[in-house]
């Protein structure tokens, strides 16, 4: 027994406990309301079928442009449909075309950002360059480009967006991974005898990942407001697809008489970004689970 | 109108206190010092100690969300922590210096050193620009830089750690204060270039009569150069005296634990073990009753769990604030020497 | 505690467990691409100056030196964490320059490194009950299919307790976290362990535990350990023998006793005489 066991228990023992408590803290408040908005949004967009009292086309001409009433809680639009059903239906179609066109980007940006910054050399050289060019290609360019191969609906905004959007995150994955790879913990991985795809995928791409959430909680709000922009434009989702854009669009004649039409599915999207902004506030403030960059 | 015998700064009871998000945190709980002109005054302790806090105090340098919630500071009989925001500028100016661990960035990179000098003498000692120039070149030349006129021209990325730590010990003296304050002016150094600056420190302040208030969590360095020592623990001051007291004859566990754990050049070759403390300093937002030592003390007494750390005289200048005084009886091992290695 | 270390008998007895001889390692020589665009000068840099030296089994060996003098990048080169240009380096006789693929990999596992920061030498999103146990996995060591098993003995070989397992390394004190860098690097049983700087960063009381613990490995488990440090005194506690670096050359290497005691060269007298010693006298009233 050396010297160190004997003085090594109960004291340190209690210390120890202390010190966990104290250094468990838990997400920051603007993170969690904001969460909590986004989650309200996403049940209602997946249980829209089961919680909407409506079709998203039940045409009934007898209660054209009704205001909102407890029959109809966002009211009714031109065709005497239920804005608020039609609502949901539309939140669902956009946010599923969101999370579809911004998350699978984030993947493969961090991955093809974090090989460029963990090898450097040719590699770097290569896979930078061709971030660059993505980057600097003109966005809006590119995504009328494909919506005039493609035709208008939904197909323009799947092929376009993920085109450019992966550039960014990988760019932002690699600046930091050039970073990180000096981190004593990354060397040692080199000094443990890890394999290389063990060292990026376990150890360095977990804590890459953080900066691109946050990213991502701008870059998913972008992409529903170019998707609403784009069908508010008909060039988009069409009629009569139950689409936030769309929506909007048709109520704008009736602005004057019906506001709520093109109003309060405004103020979902608005929600949405709110709910995402403050998620990306917390994200950044807070220490969810701890993590180094 | 300072009264040569007594303190030039006096701390009394000083609290420090954050209020941060994750609830309130206290980075010191009691602390009472005082250091005199001409007299270098030691403030050892490790991590959560409060040692930093405590010598910022004396400037009211306290980063918000810290604040001073507790306690006096007085300087030459003033009260620092009630001077008005003009007041206090000119207190910061002139009559106190302080000089940091990471000479680098205090000082600015994209100005020439030489310039950064004239600037303090313009702007605070209101010289005109030739004066301020020679003057600058003789300050650099009385912190041991020899060339300075080609020196003066440089960058600080230009200098190496040492030297810059003396730009840094002249800017901080250039408005003849009459404290200094240095958090931890050596730990980034080389041990040779850190032997040389605390010869100049030593120097300047018996040249000058300067009170110098030196926090270090290096026992070695304090016992070098200072003429008392306060030691921190847990956000108090455990035990104060002369150097050569504490040294030989201290009189809290937490000090003589941390002087055994201190390692030492003499121990080369022999097969002795240091005797460490267990566990690991206190967390700043721990609140523990009673002594904040008690959870790795060896000498633990059910007394313990109820003293106010309380400091308390042992000799003339010595105090501790530990009740149980294991070692008052039987003192003739020096805690240097080999008997109290395990 | 067998199960941990796997101390290997070596080839050969009385062999040194690491000769490094003649190492030498420049920085600057070759400019990268935007370098030589942009035409920039870049001075050659000589970290390593022909070094040489031997560590035996079961033997500490410090190695000091100011910051600059090229100890952490001598013990990064006996890793191949850093490619030496020129010399030799052996494990119990294999050439470790030499080796590529699996062969390096086994030889890495032999010698692991404990780094400075314990605040950066820890993945920060890995349980400290994973990290242990994937190291012990990836190397396929005796015992590592018991995760709980394992791991267990692992935090016991460093004197931590088994509930640390759980935690995260945020959770933990720096002292805390330097065990748990050391019982990673025991986890795949290494013969050799470089300490860089490995105390440097804690706190003094918490430092003399660290010190405690690579004297019980030396010790208790037979490990060798290349302890490289600025501080002097940090030597003077743990090593048996000690060699002082200058500018990248090795300058004296002996018996502590000796170096502290009657040391050869003028920087290593440099070094003693620039050590803080106490005054006790002074002027206070």
């Amino acid at each position: 027994m050396s010297t160190i066991d004997v003085l090594e228990q109960p004291p340190a023992q209690e210390l120890v406990e202390t010190r966990a408590r104290g250094r468990f803290r838990g997400t920051p408040m603007e993170a969690k309301i904001g969460a909590g908005i986004l989650i309200v949004l996403l049940l209602a967009a997946v249980f829209a079928p089961l919680v909407a009292p409506y079709g998203s086309n039940e045409l009934d001409f007898t209660h054209v442009y009704s205001a909102p009433s407890w029959s109809h809680l966002f009211g009714t639009d031109g065709a005497g449909r239920d804005l608020f059903s039609r609502t949901l239906y539309a939140l669902r179609l956009d946010l599923a075309i969101v999370l579809v066109v911004t998350y699978p980007s984030l993947v493969i940006g961090v991955l093809v950002g974090a090989v460029a910054g963990y090898f450097g050399g040719i590699t770097d050289a290569v896979l930078a360059r061709l971030v660059d060019v993505t980057i600097a290609f003109p966005y809006m360019v590119l995504v009328i480009a494909v919506i005039a191969i493609v035709g208008p609906g939904v197909k323009g905004v799947l092929i376009a967006v993920p085109i450019i959007s992966w550039a960014l995150y990988a760019r932002l994955a690699r600046s930091q991974m050039l970073v990180l790879r000096e981190q004593p913990f990354m060397l040692a991985t080199v000094a443990l005898g890890y394999s290389t795809p063990r060292a990026l995928l376990r150890h360095a791409v977990p804590n890459l990942m953080r900066s691109s959430l946050i990213y991502s909680t701008l870059d998913v709000v972008a992409n529903l407001l170019l998707l609403t922009s784009l069908a508010y434009l008909g060039l988009g989702a069409q009629p009569p697809t139950a689409e936030l854009g769309t929506i909007i669009a048709d109520g704008q004649s009736a602005l004057l008489n019906a506001w709520w039409v093109s109003t309060l599915p405004g103020l979902v999207v608005v929600l949405f970004g709110l709910g995402a902004g403050l998620v990306g506030d917390g994200l950044s403030h807070g220490r969810m689970r701890g993590g180094m960059l | 109108m300072s009264v040569v015998a007594g303190p030039l700064l006096d701390i009394e009871g000083l609290r420090v206190e954050f209020d941060t998000p994750h609830g309130r945190i206290v980075g010191v709980r009691s602390a009472s010092l005082s250091v005199r002109p001409g007299e270098i005054v030691g403030l050892v302790g490790e991590t959560g100690s409060g040692k930093t806090l405590a010598c910022r105090s004396a400037m009211r340098l306290v980063p918000s969300p810290g604040r001073i919630t507790e306690g006096h500071v007085t300087f030459d009989g003033r009260d620092v922590l009630a001077m008005s925001s003009r007041r206090l500028r000119q207190f910061r100016a002139h009559e106190v210096g302080m000089i940091f661990q990471d000479p680098f960035s205090s000082l600015n990179p994209v100005l020439r050193v030489g310039r950064q000098l004239e600037e303090t003498l313009r702007v605070n000692l209101g010289l005109a620009t030739a004066e301020a120039r020679t003057r600058a070149l003789e300050l650099l030349a009385d912190v041991g830089i020899r060339d300075p006129e080609r020196r003066a021209l440089s960058y600080p990325h230009e200098f190496s750690g040492g030297m810059r730590q003396r730009v840094m010990i002249a800017l901080a003296t250039a408005s003849q204060p009459r404290l200094l304050l240095a958090d931890e002016p050596t730990t980034a150094l080389d041990v040779t270039t850190q032997a040389q600056i605390l010869k100049l420190l030593t120097r300047l302040s018996r040249e000058r009569e300067l009170a110098v208030l030196l926090v270090s969590h290096d026992f070695g360095v304090i016992a070098q150069v200072c003429d008392r020592v306060a030691v921190m623990y847990g956000g108090y001051i455990v035990e104060t005296g002369p150097i050569g007291a504490i040294y030989t004859n201290a009189q809290h566990p937490y000090t003589r634990a941390l002087l055994e754990s201190i390692p030492r050049l003499e121990s080369a070759g022999k097969k002795t073990r240091m005797r460490a403390i267990a566990g690991d300093p206190p967390d700043p937002t721990d609140a523990v009753s009673g002594c904040v030592f008690k959870l790795r003390c060896r000498h633990r007494q059910p007394v313990c769990d109820t003293i106010s750390m309380k400091l308390d005289p042992v000799s003339p200048g010595h105090e501790t604030a530990c009740p149980v005084r294991p070692f008052a009886a039987a003192d003739e091992q020096h805690v240097t020497g080999a008997g109290a290695r395990a | 505690m067998s199960a941990g270390t796997g101390m290997s008998a070596g080839t050969g007895t009385g062999q040194p467990l690491l000769r490094v001889e003649s190492l030498s390692k420049t920085f600057g020589l070759r400019r990268t691409l935007a370098e030589r665009i942009a035409r920039t000068r870049v001075q050659p840099f000589r970290a390593v100056d022909d070094v040489s030296f031997t560590l035996n089994r079961g033997e500490i060996l410090g190695l000091a030196g100011e910051s600059g003098s090229g100890k952490t990048t001598l013990a990064r080169c006996i890793i191949r964490l850093v490619e030496p240009d020129e010399g030799t380096i052996e494990v119990d006789g294999v050439d470790v320059r030499a080796a590529r693929g699996t062969r390096l990999r086994e030889l890495r596992r032999r010698m692991q490194m404990v780094f400075q920061d314990p605040y950066s030498s820890l993945n920060p999103r890995m349980s400290v009950g994973t990290a242990l146990h994937e190291a012990g996995r990836v190397h396929n060591r005796p015992g590592s299919e018991n995760r709980d098993q394992f791991v267990r003995e692992a935090l016991e070989r460093v004197h931590l307790s088994a509930s640390i397992a759980r935690r995260r390394p945020r959770e933990l004190s720096g002292g805390q976290r330097q065990r748990v860098a050391v019982a990673r690097a025991l986890a795949v049983g290494p013969e050799l362990l470089i300490a860089d700087e490995a105390v440097s960063a804690l706190d003094v009381s918490v430092q003399a535990q660290l010190l405690n613990l690579f004297l019980d490995l030396r010790d208790e488990l037979g490990v060798a350990i290349l302890f490289v440090a600025h501080q002097l005194a940090v030597l003077a506690e743990v090593a048996d023998r000690v060699g002082i670096m200058n500018d990248g050359r090795l300058v004296e290497i002996g018996e502590a006793a000796t170096v502290f005691g009657a040391p050869q060269d003028a920087y290593t007298r440099a070094l003693l005489e620039a050590h803080p010693r106490p005054h006790l006298s002074g002027a206070s009233t």
